[in-house]
């Protein structure tokens, strides 16, 4: 579905991500797992044209993306949930939902019920705006937007970041209820092992902008030593 | 006196819809692309000749004169469009100091395309007859043209704050007005919902135009007579916001309408008065929050940031070899140049020396200030004065006056303005105390009012033995070139010292410097004090050169001039301003004769320069010669890009 090959991005001089060869299967899911700087969230900038400068091929279901902007990209089907989170602070969580299904374009996007009963968290805090949300709930909303238009592939970077571990166990949760029910894949950057294992089926480690490993996770627990090369501090 | 003032309310009241009309559109586009937009003024009075185009003097009815407005709309909506693509889109991604110089660019091509096309008559149109009289109320008469007015706007508002806050394409555009980068990611077109809100924008801009065409006088410079009221509205009302902008529009009114009972003698000098208070009160604004996130900004503007930080000079004899041969060809000119030409040429030194001064708050200090041309009036008329009582106080012991007078002003000035305000409140402050001052003097029958003072003799330097007479053109201008270049090499020598290092590092990062143990908040001072001296230096040379002083010398127009000078030589360097001045110059010398066309011309070429070259005339130069070394540097944003390099390249001590 979503096929990345050679890709190299640039920051100015800098040359962050070499020629990064990724697949991610209709309803797959696949975690992206390094440290930082490691490249992760240029990736997941890079395949949504949200930033650096890119070379390199990006497919969705062999439509060519090269030239299509950030808001195109959006509507055939890529949703970026990024790692800051980006609530729009003035909109009600409502709002913030409803507003992302500008991305669904053409096609039916989620019901607003539907998605805030799968973040139970969110339910009592529909009217309430952007800026009046801790970071997890904002987290929840973060997803919840991501995953309004129905994506093909829903990009989510580094979720699980400060957030308590009650609300990772209770994210991992819905993002894979999510997933499963709507048919929507699945492209994870983390560096939460526990939260990547748990959402996905796939592993690929980045390391300095190339991908290092690949595989599934029963290879990657049968290689000690990428963990310990590759992840350990 | 209870009709008295009840009249004047209601005529405040239409003044402050008058302007919330015009000022609708600024907000819109603040709140949207973050840019001031100066020009707006421009565009109002382009949509009065529209709309004038279409009516004629005398409209029949009232509805061909809203036909006229709301055609005259379209006409700006589809301008906008067009700007939107060529100029505003790319000033989303320059720093805010270029993005004033820029529709300010706008403002003089706007100004001078209208002269070209329309002629610089007065014109004037009548109400419809249908809104010529009055409506009476017992003893109370209210202008239904008036009320036509206030209606208009109430209803505007309406319309905008339904738009704004109710509808899903007002939460789009808050969205956008927010995080354009993440709406974009939720698959909003938001390149179209900037072009649709600018179009907006000038819509009601073109739409005011025809509208408050009755009982205006049609000249070219119309485009003034709102211009600084509606920014005070906007800067009052908290940036960006519409309510905010509405309420303060009613504020004004009404203080404009105090100002006609208390003070008759000096129209509008109240609303300055009151505006500074208010700056010092709540620099954010009464609203700083919903909608546009204008509390950051504000802070933000702190610091001249996105503009390439002053480089600290490199090689020593090249620039002694430069300053040298120009000093020389400006020395031999009396010799050779026109009288007409010379004066251009004394003029654009004493404009340097002015920009200088205004550089080290900008590029230096990192504070940018729209009243400069304040201090240069101050000390203009105090030579001016003097010179002409005849008083016999030695002309150096006049000059070193106009300097003490700048510093101390300045001082009582900067220690207030500087403790509390910064970015854009600073640069609303100063350009105020220059209305002030300018509305003050063209008041004064003691200063010649508008006329001012005419007739400066021009002095002698008693030196003793020697007796310098300066009263020749030819004497005075080598004077000139002797004081200026003496200035000039002053303020360098200050810039490369260990005072200049310290402003250095402010402006490029105040906080860090704070922390490094810097009071930053005593050298912004320092250099405005410096700066204000210099300025009225440059001021008290001129009078006796030009041999008049006008209050024009304190006007905001003025003040920009300084700004354009730095801006199209280069704020990152020392002699960028002087640079900038001599191209101007040559400019409106070449273009002196064309009415309108100068504008254009100038107008045109600086925005080129802030739209192609940020750094200015000499960091184009240097920008290419360094991305030559630098060599392989794939396809690139130009702007963005070459901005960090040249930091990386400054960032070392």
């Amino acid at each position: 579905m979503l096929e990345v090959s050679g890709l190299n991005a640039f920051y100015g001089d800098s040359h962050i991500l070499h020629g990064v060869d990724l697949t991610v299967g209709s309803s797959d899911r696949v975690s992206i797992l390094g440290r930082n700087g490691s490249g992760k969230t240029t990736l997941m900038k890079s395949i949504l044209n949200a930033g650096p400068r890119i070379h390199g091929g990006i497919r969705l279901d062999g439509t060519d993306l090269a030239r299509e902007t950030s808001f195109r990209r959006a509507r055939l089907g890529l949703s970026l949930v990024p790692e800051d989170r980006r609530i729009f602070p003035h909109l009600t969580v409502t709002d913030n939902l409803l507003i992302a299904l500008a991305a669904a374009g053409d096609r039916a996007g989620l019901d607003l019920e539907r998605v805030l009963d799968t973040f139970p968290m969110l339910g009592p805090l529909a009217a309430r705006y952007g800026s009046q949300l801790s970071g997890g709930q904002q987290q929840m909303v973060a997803v919840a937007r991501g995953v309004m238009p129905r994506p093909r592939c829903l990009l989510l970077d580094e979720p699980t970041e400060g957030l308590a571990p009650v609300i990772v166990r209770q994210l991992a949760a819905s993002v894979v209820r999510l997933c499963d029910e709507f048919k929507i894949g699945l492209l994870l950057s983390e560096q939460n092992i526990w939260f990547a294992r748990f959402c996905t089926q796939h592993v690929h480690i980045i390391e300095n902008g190339r991908i290092v490993f690949s595989g599934s996770w029963d290879e990657f627990e049968s290689r000690p030593d990428v963990k310990h090369r590759y992840l350990a501090v | 006196m209870g009709m008295q003032i009840g009249f004047a309310l209601f005529n405040g009241l239409t003044v402050g819809m008058s302007i919330f009309l015009v000022a609708a559109g600024i907000t819109l586009v603040f709140g949207m692309l973050k840019i001031l937009n100066i020009a707006h003024g421009s565009f109002f009075m382009i949509g009065a000749y529209v709309a004038y185009s279409i009516i004629g003097s005398h409209p029949d009815s009232t509805l061909q004169l809203v036909f006229a407005a709301i055609l005259s709309g379209f006409v700006l909506a589809g301008l906008g469009l067009l700007l939107n693509a060529s100029v505003f889109q790319r000033l989303r991604n320059i720093g805010e100091a270029y993005s004033l110089i820029a529709t300010f660019a706008l403002l003089m091509i706007c100004n001078g395309a209208t002269k070209i096309i329309w002629g610089v008559n007065y014109h004037s149109v009548s109400a419809p007859d249908a809104l010529a009289g009055a409506v009476i109320y017992g003893s109370f008469f209210a202008p239904s043209y008036s009320l036509f007015i206030i209606g208009l706007g109430v209803l505007t508002f309406l319309a905008l704050e339904i738009v704004v806050h109710r509808s899903s394409v007002g939460k789009i555009v808050r969205a956008i007005a927010h995080d354009s980068w993440m709406a974009n990611l939720v698959g909003i077109n938001t390149s179209r919902i900037y072009a649709l809100v600018v179009m907006a924008a000038f819509f009601c801009v073109g739409m005011a135009g025809g509208l408050l065409l009755p009982n205006q006088s049609l000249t070219p410079l119309l485009f003034e007579s709102y211009l600084l009221q509606s920014f005070m509205v906007v800067i009052i009302g908290g940036l960006g916001n519409i309510r905010g902008a509405f309420i303060g529009a009613i504020m004004l009114g009404l203080i404009e309408g105090a100002n006609f009972l208390m003070l008759p003698g000096i129209p509008g000098i109240l609303v300055y008065v009151i505006l500074i208070g208010f700056l010092l009160w709540r620099p954010q604004g009464l609203f700083p929050q919903p909608g546009a996130d204008t509390a950051d900004r504000v802070e933000g503007m702190a610091e001249t940031e996105g503009v390439p930080a002053t480089m600290p000079p490199k090689s020593l004899s090249g620039g002694i070899v430069a300053a040298v041969l120009v000093v020389g060809v400006l020395a031999s000119m009396p010799f050779w140049a026109n009288a007409g030409f010379l004066f251009i040429v004394g003029f654009a030194m004493v404009e340097a020396v002015l920009a200088l001064s205004w550089n080290l708050l900008f590029g230096y200090a990192g504070l940018t200030t729209f009243g400069h041309a304040a201090f240069f009036a101050l000390g203009a008329y105090f030579v001016g004065f003097l010179l002409r009582q005849d008083t016999g106080i030695p002309f150096l012991a006049l000059l070193s006056g106009s300097l003490a007078l700048g510093a101390l002003v300045a001082f009582i000035v900067g220690f207030v303005a500087i403790r509390r305000t910064s970015g854009i409140a600073l640069g609303i402050l100063t350009l105020s105390l220059g209305e002030i001052l300018r509305r003050a003097i063209s008041y004064s029958p003691a200063l010649g009012s508008d006329d001012g003072l005419s007739g400066i003799p021009r002095p002698q330097i008693d030196l003793g033995p020697v007796l310098v007479d300066l009263s020749s053109e030819r004497a005075y201008f080598w004077f000139l070139l002797a004081a200026c270049s003496l200035v000039a090499l002053a303020l360098w020598s200050f810039t490369v010292g260990p005072m200049g290092r310290v402003l250095i590092a402010l402006r490029q990062d105040p906080v860090r410097a704070e922390f490094l143990g810097i009071d930053v908040r005593r050298y912004r001072l320092l250099a405005f004090v410096i700066s204000g001296a210099v300025a009225a230096l440059a001021g008290a040379l001129q009078a006796p050169w030009a041999q008049i002083v006008t209050p024009e010398a304190a006007s905001y127009l003025h003040s920009t001039q300084p700004m354009l000078n730095t801006l199209l030589g280069g704020s990152g360097f020392f002699w960028g301003p002087i640079v900038g001045s001599a191209i101007f110059s040559g400019i409106s010398y070449a273009t002196r004769t064309l009415a309108g066309l100068s504008e254009v011309v100038s107008g045109g070429i600086l925005l080129v320069v802030v739209l192609a070259a940020p750094g200015g005339v000499l960091g184009l130069g240097s920008r290419f010669s360094r991305t030559w070394r630098i060599g392989a540097l794939h396809k690139r944003p130009a702007v963005d890009e070459l901005a960090r390099v040249g930091k990386q390249a400054v960032g070392g001590p």
